[in-house]
């Protein structure tokens, strides 16, 4: 692997391209369920949309609230960024840019350092509907976070491996691992902040929560963000209980899960907060203690 | 390729998506300001931030911390680089947030 592949093939490019169709896909997916049409004027059937998206957002003023914390502002804004195309650098399409022993426990980390990202644009965008959304986020982070772990760490028990390269070359551990499997779809969910769990930027209560006073350059990089950490998750479930496999094989397990996580955001309503946590405390943390209970004895 | 190169290109990269941002985004005139002032009545956000504001602040910075201690003793068999590149990222993240706490 050199700096071309980095840039290029199965690098940057291909991560930003990947991420952008399936934003698409997620969009037509959401428009069908609502009965809609969706993105369709630009490209065929609305498939350039996302990137006109980009481009109108880079193209846009950039608006910072007066009384907001610009330097935090700025650099969150900026590292939402790069972490998930960092932690894609381990994502084993042909062969990963990164990988050594240990490396599952940063790449299980890296969504919630994201988390914490999103907290400090609402904090430092000192608006009050920033404000509520991250109060939000870090109450369910601190509820999430936990189920993802101990569910995403079932198959380094099952493995004996810290490595996610390794991991995915032990096969389809969703059979073996069912339980781990559920929970962490859908600790992942929470941690997305998609539906039933987008509490945080819950449209019809505070605006957009977060991101409301976000604009121009730092929403569009907050949007492809957003985006690549979800291509970054999905292909962590395939890396960890679909067993990978060559490129071909890769990309239609992960086009599965991208279908299913749509399909599951958008036939749920919103909890609440308190439902929500209940929901990660009560069900999620037990159930995935009950899963390495049942694989150590 | 080692880490830190990738981790360069990466911040290159991101690097120059911002600035194509800038170069793409239009310049605010003097005009543009006084129509923005109509346009949002001249409200202004309240002087003092809530006092709850600070607390939120310490627990993202106890959570950070908690993190990367984490990282530090999971990773204690496997240690490379980068993943001292991530701790002090996630570190000086959490000393941002708390120099910030200064100014509240």
């Amino acid at each position: 692997m050199n700096y071309l592949n980095l840039l290029f093939f199965p690098g940057i490019c291909f991560w930003i391209f990947l991420a952008f169709t399936y934003e698409w896909f997620d969009r037509k997916i959401t428009a069908r369920i609502q009965r809609r049409i969706g993105p369709y004027f630009t490209g065929k059937a609305g498939y350039l949309q996302p990137f006109a998206d980009f481009i109108k957002l880079l193209s846009k003023e950039d608006i910072v609230p007066e009384k907001a914390d610009k330097l935090t502002y700025t650099i969150a804004s900026f590292l939402i960024l790069f972490i998930p195309l960092f932690s894609l650098s381990f994502i084993p399409f042909l062969e990963p840019f990164l990988s050594f022993n240990g490396d599952i426990i940063l790449l299980l980390y890296l969504p919630v350092f994201q988390t914490m990202l999103i907290q400090m644009i609402g904090f430092s965008s000192s608006s009050r509907f920033g404000l509520v959304g991250c109060g939000r986020t870090a109450l369910q982070a601190l509820a999430f976070e936990i189920a993802m772990i101990l569910a995403g760490i079932t198959p380094v028990i099952v493995t004996g491996s810290f490595n996610l390269l390794s991991i995915s070359r032990s096969g389809w551990l969703v059979f073996s691992l069912p339980l781990a499997f559920v929970v962490f779809m859908i600790s992942l969910l929470g941690e997305l902040q998609f539906l039933p769990f987008d509490i945080p930027h819950a449209k019809q209560e505070i605006v957009a929560g977060w991101e409301t006073e976000l604009s121009g350059k730092k929403l569009a990089f907050v949007r492809l963000g957003k985006d690549l950490e979800f291509l970054f998750v999905c292909c962590l479930i395939v890396s960890l209980f679909l067993g990978g496999g060559n490129l071909l094989e890769f990309l239609i397990k992960l086009t599965c899960i991208v279908f299913f996580f749509s399909f599951l955001k958008n036939i749920f309503a919103r909890f609440k907060i308190d439902q929500a946590i209940k929901v990660a405390w009560k069900y999620l943390i037990p159930l995935a203690l009950f899963q390495i209970l049942i694989i150590t004895i | 390729m080692n880490a830190l190169e990738i981790i360069i290109i990466i911040f290159l990269v991101c690097v120059f998506f911002y600035s194509l941002g800038i170069i793409l985004s239009p310049k605010k005139t003097k005009r543009m300001k006084e129509k923005y002032k109509i346009f949002t009545g001249g409200e202004s956000l309240p002087e003092k931030r809530p006092k709850y504001f600070s607390q939120l602040y310490t627990i993202i910075l106890f959570f950070l911390i908690f993190d990367a201690s984490i990282l530090l003793i999971a990773t204690g068999k496997g240690f490379d680089s980068y993943v001292f590149i991530f701790i002090s990222l996630l570190l000086f993240s959490s000393l941002l947030i708390s120099l910030r706490k200064k100014k509240l």
